[in-house]
């Protein structure tokens, strides 16, 4: 095994399951934020910890999941695929929690404790051009010209002087910009706020962007560039849209006989000993493609291979997944019970009423629908 | 001789020593990373394509415009670092490098911290669309026809990058719209789709159906749902619900249908596609009730 991974998995998974108190659950988010400039123009719901009730923080985070995965879904209801439907609902109301703990952005007094500047300014970013891109699109960078990029290594020695000097005046330059980056360092900040807005940065290196975990490595022409992580809702709408391809791809070809037939078929995965749809794996595979790519679609079924690298992703997943499952058993909607967001009567009604039509495979829709606006 | 060999080893050796490690102390740390290991360390972007992209044009500016982070097709081909030089011969030449490994990524290798890779999203993947969007905007003045040949644009219908395949399609009737059977080409390139990709390009190719080139279009629909899968039947359906057709065509395609019966998850959604392409052309059609 990889020992730089192993350690990585065991850190993070430390980090995930040791959250019994509030503080470490504030303090695995601190870790994992970068703190957005005050003039930056955000939209949606902000996670305040003391006052997530009278936010009503849940109720607005969950209706836009129910909203956007309704919107990406109700094809299938259409079709009269209701378990599709409800599948998808349950991945899509696992996925936030999963990734990004149902948090996008959030509020802290403006201290020293809530600074991150290594996040806001990506520098646990080791790979050149994707800590390059991470500042560009969040800390207002210019890109540095491919001639300057070796300067400092030829620098004195062989007349590298008025490179050096580019070089310096590039740096002095977007010093200057990062004043209007969506991002700002506390150390950039004036002083006189009263709170920090953030935006949560997480993965190992700080490269994962919001609630849905978008990759800045490879979402910046429809994702980063148009500059979607400044909204909630345009952030869910984007991940759930490209799980949402995983799953139509898996639960469309899992169904054709051609691929049930063939036990050489990467798809035989997500189908029972009788040859039916198994909707539970069709949501882990569903996220395992979104985590891993598409080849990566079956790599929950090696949960327990101790050679498989990756076991800890998923069973992290199945967690969540049942998290969201014991919603009609009386579960709280959260990461956990510091992290619980409180929901209105009615929202805990469409939240019960999405898994028990999920699991008892029927289309009872008398809450839903008031949220979803049917 | 020897001895002032040795004395002058002892003076200048220390001098060379100092000037270069001292210089080497003062460079931030990050120029300290050898070139292969950042190479090993992000294996995506513009390291990924030096490996495939001939050494001389590395070092053009039209190398580095097209891959740079702010990319614009149009903003490209104005930039006057881009004009100055040869771009039809550039584009060209990278087109030729990349066509040999961007389906399978050029090496590009999976994340290491989760295992993550996805054909769709992979450098070499984004910068042939790149180059598809940039022909695209400029044909003639690129003399895009005489690099972008037909069998290679068919190529790139079954890429796993949606926005290559579309471009691939958009390029094909462009740059050969005067091969009169260019149409018929691409209709027949669906013969190797499936999924996704053929939906894509049936979908796509809706926008040049005309009173000419229906029924061939018409033809091609009735193959797909004689001949393919479930899956690939009701995703074509789907994205071409507005052909209207008439009501034995959409009987015609229900016929081929029937077999897929006992599929019940994909025959809901042949039934629901079919229904809406009757709905849109006019007619009233269930294909449950049909093929009972």
């Amino acid at each position: 095994m990889n020992h730089k991974l192993l350690k990585k998995t065991l850190l993070a998974t430390a980090m995930l399951s040791s959250l019994n108190s509030q503080a470490a659950f504030l303090s695995v988010l601190s870790k994992s934020m970068g703190t957005i400039n005050p003039e930056a123009k955000i939209s949606g719901p902000v996670y305040r910890h003391e006052t997530k009730k009278e936010d009503q923080y849940g109720d607005e985070v969950a209706k836009i999941l129910l909203e956007e995965a309704h919107k990406q879904a109700k094809e299938y209801l259409a079709e009269g695929n209701t378990e599709a439907y409800y599948a998808f609902m349950i991945l899509a109301l696992t996925v936030p929690n999963q990734e990004g703990l149902y948090v996008h952005f959030r509020e802290v007094p403006a201290q020293e404790e809530y600074c991150r500047d290594k996040r806001t300014q990506g520098d646990g970013i080791s790979g050149e051009s994707v800590n390059e891109l991470f500042k560009v699109v969040f800390n207002n960078h210019k890109p540095v010209p491919e001639e300057l990029k070796d300067v400092g290594f030829f620098r004195g020695l062989f007349g590298g002087k008025k490179l050096k000097e580019r070089l310096e005046q590039l740096e002095k330059e977007n010093q200057e910009r990062e004043k209007n980056g969506f991002l700002l360092p506390c150390s950039k900040m004036t002083g006189n706020e009263s709170t920090y807005r953030q935006l949560i940065l997480g993965g190992w290196d700080g490269s994962d962007v919001g609630m849905m975990q978008v990759s800045v490595k490879f979402h910046y022409d429809k994702f980063l560039k148009p500059k979607k992580y400044q909204s909630v809702r345009e952030t869910i709408q984007y991940g759930l849209g490209y799980i949402k391809k995983r799953f139509d791809v898996i639960l469309g070809k899992n169904t054709t006989p051609t691929y049930i037939a063939d036990p050489e078929s990467s798809y035989v995965c997500f189908t029972d000993e009788n040859g039916k749809v198994n909707y539970q794996a069709v949501v882990q595979g569903s996220w395992a493609a979104y985590n891993g790519g598409p080849a990566q679609r079956c790599r929950f079924t090696r949960i327990d291979d101790p050679e498989n690298e990756y076991a800890g992703h998923d069973k992290g997943f199945l967690v969540s997944m049942k998290k969201t499952t014991d919603l009609n058993k009386g579960r709280f909607f959260g990461f956990n019970e510091e992290g619980q967001l409180p929901l209105s009567e009615t929202m805990k009604k469409a939240l019960a009423e999405v898994v028990t039509n999920y699991e008892q495979k029927t289309n009872n829709r008398q809450h839903i629908s008031q949220i979803v606006g049917e | 001789m020897l001895k002032k060999l040795i004395l002058s080893l002892f003076i200048i050796g220390p001098i060379i020593w100092w000037a270069f490690f001292s210089s080497k102390e003062k460079a931030p740390p990050e120029n300290l990373i050898p070139k292969d290991l950042t190479n090993k360390i992000e294996g995506i972007n513009r390291d990924n394509l030096k490996k495939v992209i001939r050494p001389e044009n590395q070092k053009k500016e039209e190398f580095k415009k097209l891959t740079a982070l702010n990319f614009q097709p149009s903003l490209y081909l104005a930039d006057p670092k881009v004009t100055a030089g040869n771009c039809r011969k550039f584009l060209e030449e990278t087109y030729q490098d990349l066509k040999k490994c961007y389906k399978d990524g050029c090496g590009q290798r999976p994340e290491e911290e989760d295992g993550f890779y996805d054909p769709a999203l992979t450098t070499s993947m984004i910068s042939m669309k790149r180059i598809l969007e940039v022909a695209l905007l400029e044909p003639e003045k690129l003399e895009a026809d005489e690099w972008l040949s037909l069998d290679d644009l068919k190529d790139m219908l079954n890429v796993e990058n949606e926005d290559v395949r579309k471009l691939a399609l958009k390029n094909m009737m462009v740059l050969h719209k005067k091969d009169p059977q260019v149409f018929n080409e691409v209709l027949r390139s669906s013969e190797e789709l499936e999924g996704e990709k053929a939906a894509d390009l049936m979908g796509e190719l809706m926008n040049y159906v005309d009173k000419d080139n229906k029924a061939a279009f018409m033809e091609t629909l009735n193959l797909i749902a004689k001949e393919k899968d479930a899956y690939t039947a009701n995703k074509v359906l789907r994205r071409t619900q507005d052909i209207r057709a008439s009501e034995a065509q959409i009987k015609a395609i229900g016929q081929d249908l029937c077999r897929f019966k006992n599929d019940t998850f994909n025959f809901n959604g042949l039934n629901y596609s079919l229904k809406n392409m009757a709905t849109a052309s006019g007619h009233q059609f269930s294909l449950k009730d049909y093929c009972r």
